[in-house]
């Protein structure tokens, strides 16, 4: 049975400068992976090459078996993507429910019609994420939170295999990133997806997250949380940091430096 | 007083129509795209393929030959910015305009003092327009062209609409976006074109994205935001050149004129009714 997501050797570089250099790893079950680094890390660029989005230098990606570099398309079937909110243009006026059809829509031939059976999806995404309300409010003009879980419901609506969430608490209160949270765990355990969390800050995360990858252009660490999460490792991928358990649960304290 | 019924009036009042319609598409989707000054710019080099048309034309009297050259130039100069924006960002956008404008103004500059002066009134045409000057083939041109930009519009709405609101994330959820970005900056190249042959090149800022900028304070929508463009091209159309009747101005002129002072009105309004 093919591996989930099986990386191999992987460096991609931009202006001939690497930004992740020989990283392999594999995911062989559904998990919530979180991919921890300072800025400049490459987590992005990490998240990009797995969906075929950028072409490496060297090495392989295979997500269930298939290549996202020769077939973008059939990856991007099985992924749900939300990507960092400042790359989208909020002052295009689409409403929150045409925002979301785009996850059904793009991943439709043309003449990319709504059928009832899409409507029907909506309407359930709108309510799981308790969206009902504001279905027709334009986009721009939702709060940080309700922006996120707008996109959240974009990725979901085409029922992926995979979600990618790209720095997704950015901007957003702790209400609606706690919201996020439970929402993303229930589909995990429910529906057996596979979640990658690209972050510079564990500490929301931390009572969920299965695995854990520390990236600093390099892979500096994977593994379980506690186990990875050392001040060692924390040195090697921050220059610095501290671990601190309080009953039972542990914070990290990183400063906030930009990638080597 | 002219009639209103004159031939003039009646094609001046088609060409209004027609660069409305370009509006809608030129206007809106520079404005959607985020490179606002995109349609203006890269109609003047259509006047480097006018200039090559008009060559062609002392050669082969093929009297197609200006507009579809005109463009060809426009249409190139928008796909090659498209191509910079999409390697470089958004801010290298303004050279790659000013690169190809380069080019296609050299070429202009050249080629005009080398044209009888008969040709050069033709390619000067699309520099500063005269409305009332639109001949039936001028109408022609800028209705087959005004239609094909429409129905790739039509046909291809959700796709480049998704591509202006966020690149990234819809090819990350399939969308071959490449393919609707080239098409976004090729339409507003070719809707320029039409707008520069109603009013010139000079002033189709002032049809394209001052209506679109009005259109953006007031819709809600991106359906009424294309609505709204139109309308209010069309109205600054009509009004400018029934304007330009009465007083006997340049009818151009009175069009910029008007869009310009409907935009200050609703700004205007929008920030005391707050």
């Amino acid at each position: 049975m093919n591996e989930i997501v099986d990386v191999q050797d992987l460096t991609v570089s931009y202006n001939k400068e690497p930004v992740i250099e020989d990283i392999s790893f594999k995911l062989n079950e559904p998990m919530i992976t979180v991919i921890l680094g300072p800025n400049g890390a490459g987590k992005t660029t990490l998240l990009k090459a797995l969906m075929g989005m950028i072409k490496p230098d060297k090495g392989s990606v295979k997500i269930f078996g298939i290549n996202p570099f020769s077939e973008p398309f059939k990856v991007r079937q099985l992924v749900g993507y939300v990507p960092q909110r400042d790359k989208i243009i909020r002052s295009i006026p689409l409403k929150v429910k045409d925002v979301i059809s785009m996850g059904i829509l793009t991943k439709k031939t043309w003449p990319r019609i709504l059928s009832k059976e899409d409507t029907d999806r909506m309407k359930k995404i709108l309510e799981f994420l308790n969206l009902d309300d504001i279905s027709n409010k334009p986009f721009g003009q939702l709060s940080g939170g309700q922006q996120q879980k707008v996109l959240l419901a974009r990725a979901l609506i085409s029922e992926p295999k995979i979600l990618i969430l790209d720095e997704p608490f950015n901007g957003v209160d702790i209400k609606s990133q706690s919201y996020i949270i439970e929402k993303v765990k229930s589909l995990r355990y429910t529906n057996n997806v596979t979640v990658l969390i690209v972050t510079h800050d564990i500490n929301p995360l931390i009572d969920i997250a299965e695995n854990l990858i520390l990236l600093n252009k390099n892979l500096i660490a994977i593994g379980k949380p506690l186990e990875v999460l050392t001040e060692e490792m924390l040195a090697k991928t921050y220059g610095g940091g501290k671990v601190i358990l309080i009953q039972d649960r542990c914070f990290t304290i990183t400063g906030d430096i930009h990638a080597k | 007083m002219i009639s209103l019924t004159s031939p003039f009036i009646i094609n001046a009042m088609i060409g209004i129509i027609l660069g409305s319609l370009a509006a809608l598409i030129a206007g809106t989707l520079s404005m959607l795209r985020g490179v606002h000054y995109l349609s203006a710019e890269v109609t003047h080099a259509a006047l480097g393929g006018a200039a090559i048309g008009a060559l062609l034309y002392e050669i082969v009297h093929i009297d197609s030959a200006f507009f579809i050259l005109a463009l060809l130039f426009s249409m190139l100069t928008a796909m090659f910015t498209g191509y910079i924006t999409r390697k470089e960002g958004i801010e290298a956008s303004g050279l790659a305009i000013g690169l190809a404008l380069a080019f296609s103004l050299s070429i202009y500059a050249i080629v005009i003092g080398l044209i009888p002066a008969e040709l050069q009134i033709r390619v000067n045409s699309y520099l500063i327009a005269d409305i009332l000057l639109l001949t039936q083939t001028d109408l022609m041109y800028m209705a087959i062209t005004a239609m094909f930009g429409l129905l790739a519009m039509f046909l291809f709405y959700n796709e480049v609409i998704y591509t202006c609101f966020d690149l990234e994330g819809t090819e990350a959820l399939g969308l071959r976006t490449t393919i609707y970005d080239y098409m976004l900056f090729a339409l507003v190249g070719v809707a320029g074109v039409v707008i520069a042959k109603a009013v010139g090149a000079l002033l189709v800022f002032a049809l394209a994205i001052v209506p679109a900028a009005s259109a953006k304070e007031l819709s809600n929508s991106v359906p009424k935001f294309f609505l709204y463009t139109f309308v209010i091209a069309l109205l600054s159309g009509f009004t400018g050149l029934f304007l330009s009747i009465i007083i006997n101005f340049p009818t151009s002129g009175l069009i910029a004129i008007i869009a310009s002072i409907i935009y200050l009105m609703i700004i205007t309004i929008k920030r005391f009714s707050k």
